[in-house]
């Protein structure tokens, strides 16, 4: 469609049509005028305008080759302003690739251009736009990755229709991710250092992008590490809540990513479900760890742990959105609840969601003042009590997809008996 | 394929872009300022423009606010230019369907952006006369 023509081709192009035109009929003219006077000069002069003519060619070629270069350099200005501007807009390391390999695209829009990934450098799975044949030049992705830097190879018979290859590798870091491969049919135009190089410092802004997601990425995977630390020490404070926090941020993040929720917002409702109990760092043990009914004064003190976790929560500001669900995570639906008292859709969503969860696994699972109930029984429970305890739109969403993840042995809910196989209690307050 | 004005008072990258445009299969018409880009509009055909923004005797921004509203014309703009407050002048021309591309110009995203332009115009006239 807009191809590179080979330089100097079009004769005469980089001068306008009208400016072309007049020095060509000034010369004829002037040797029209000169052989009509000055008979006998005819061949003179016609030496003389060749002479003109030949060099107005020469300078004229010079221009369009000129021309040429200008207008390459303009094309890998643009891109290079393209992929950087793009690339920071790009969500996640799948779409740095695939906006790169699209912004590459316009610029080299005469050729097949995809990305060829590799899982160990051995075996490369080959991606979307793959041209017929391209499994035969494998041997070029593997030659860029060892050589770190774009190779092109050119074949003598093009095959395929395939008439030379270049492909560059791109790192994050030291991690091979993929090789971007540009297939040529040569009919346009042909690779050259300039190309190789362009690609070669586009491909490392690419991959210092990957690599840069890959430490966010871990960043968040080691503050999620320190977080399941320090609640698993607070769930340890009761040999009978071992294990509590972690289940309760698997089953929050299921029931929430079942109606919709997704990406950051995930994020946060997962870290609320996770630090939920983390106040009651603050809470007696004598109170937390009695096996039985808890006079008045000890219930009031176990219900401080909601704005406990609340106030250790709040002191991460990156944390906030996670408030509202540490918070109000004993909030029950008909408002009888605490710490506030909020009934019905006034309670958080993310708190109505860790509510179920909490109430489930605490159900599920051995206290000190009770055994624990079968699966069913304790759905029956949070059933029996939607409406008055639990969100009765989220109470039935949750039956639905623990009973799926339970039957697809994704979870096992297999509940312990406690230490002395503690006698059975009251269930009033399951999921303190 | 269109006959597309070129309005430009830089003569070299006049000529590039017009060297470029050829290639591309498009008929150029060249225009060193915005007077002159009117004249050769009114003389009719003019399908496509692209045009600098600063230029003498009526600039860019004049031409297109001249094309929109006296003559009333909906042909597809694209204007380039080298100035800081590229994004006040698409918000300027906001409603005047002209895209602002930065100079130096990429040749390959200006062809792309006319070839879009155009195979969108065509599509648009076909359903309309269809029906």
């Amino acid at each position: 469609m807009t191809d590179y023509m080979p330089v100097g081709a079009g004769e005469g192009e980089y001068l306008s049509d009208t400016s072309h035109n007049k020095i060509k009929a000034a010369l004829a003219s002037l040797r029209g005028t000169v052989a009509t006077k000055q008979q006998g000069l005819g061949a003179h002069v016609d030496e003389a305008i060749g002479c003109v003519q030949s060099e107005l060619d020469l300078v004229l070629s010079e221009h369009a080759g000129m021309a040429d270069d200008l207008l390459r350099a303009y094309e890998q200005l643009g891109i290079v302003f393209e992929v950087t501007s793009r690339l920071s807009s790009a969500d996640d390391p799948e779409d740095v690739v695939r906006l790169f390999v699209e912004s590459l695209s316009i610029t080299y829009q005469d050729m097949e251009l995809f990305s060829a990934e590799s899982a160990d450098n051995d075996a490369l799975v080959w991606a979307p736009r793959l041209p017929e044949g391209a499994a035969h030049y494998a041997a070029i992705v593997h030659a860029c990755v060892e050589s770190r830097r774009a190779v092109v190879e050119k074949f003598e018979t093009p095959t395929f229709g395939i008439a030379e290859i270049m492909a560059a590798p791109v790192f994050a870091g030291d991690e091979f991710v993929c090789a971007i491969v540009f297939a040529n049919s040569g009919k346009a135009r042909r690779f050259d250092a300039s190309d190789m190089s362009l690609i070669d410092a586009l491909v490392s802004v690419c991959g210092d992008l990957l690599r840069n997601y890959q430490l966010a990425a871990s960043l968040r995977a080691f503050s999620m590490d320190t977080v399941k630390a320090l609640v698993s020490a607070v769930d340890q404070k009761d040999q009978y809540t071992s294990g509590h926090s972690n289940r309760v941020g698997r089953y929050a993040k299921l029931l929430a990513a079942e109606i919709g929720m997704t990406g950051h917002r995930l994020q946060m409702l997962e870290w609320a479900a996770l630090l939920h109990d983390v106040g009651k760092i603050g809470i007696r043990d004598d109170v937390l760890k009695k096996p039985g009914k808890l006079t008045d004064e000890e219930f009031e003190h176990i219900k401080e742990h909601p704005v406990r976790s609340y106030d250790v929560v709040k002191e991460i500001p990156q944390m906030s959105e996670a408030l509202g669900g540490v918070r109000h995570h004993h909030e029950k639906y008909n408002g009888k609840g605490y710490p506030d008292g909020l009934a019905g859709e006034d309670i958080p969503l993310d708190a109505r969601i860790i509510l179920v969860a909490d109430v489930f696994d605490a159900l599920t699972t051995t206290r000190s003042y009770r055994k624990s109930f079968s699966f069913d029984k304790a759905l029956a429970i949070i059933a029996e009590e939607a409406g008055t305890v639990g969100d009765p739109k989220l109470v039935p969403i949750f039956e639905r997809v623990i009973r799926r993840e339970v039957a697809a042995r994704r979870i096992q809910i297999s509940p312990w008996t406690g230490p002395n196989g503690s006698s059975p209690g009251d269930c009033e307050e399951a999921g303190s | 394929m269109a006959k597309i004005l070129v309005a430009e008072d830089d003569a070299h990258v006049m000529r590039l872009m017009a060297m470029w445009l050829k290639r591309s299969g498009h008929e150029v018409v060249e225009a060193p300022n915005g007077q002159d880009a009117k004249a050769l509009i009114e003389a009719g055909g003019v399908q496509f423009l692209v045009t600098d923004i600063n230029m003498p005797h009526c600039d860019g921004i004049e031409l297109v606010q001249w094309l929109r509203g006296e003559f009333a014309s909906d042909i597809p703009v694209i204007m380039l230019s080298a100035r800081c407050d590229q994004a006040q002048i698409g918000e300027k021309l906001n409603s005047q369907r002209v895209s602002v591309h930065p100079k130096p110009f990429s040749p390959s995203r200006l062809s792309n952006e006319i070839e879009t332009t155009l195979a969108e115009l065509t599509t648009v006239q076909g359903i309309s006369e269809a029906g």
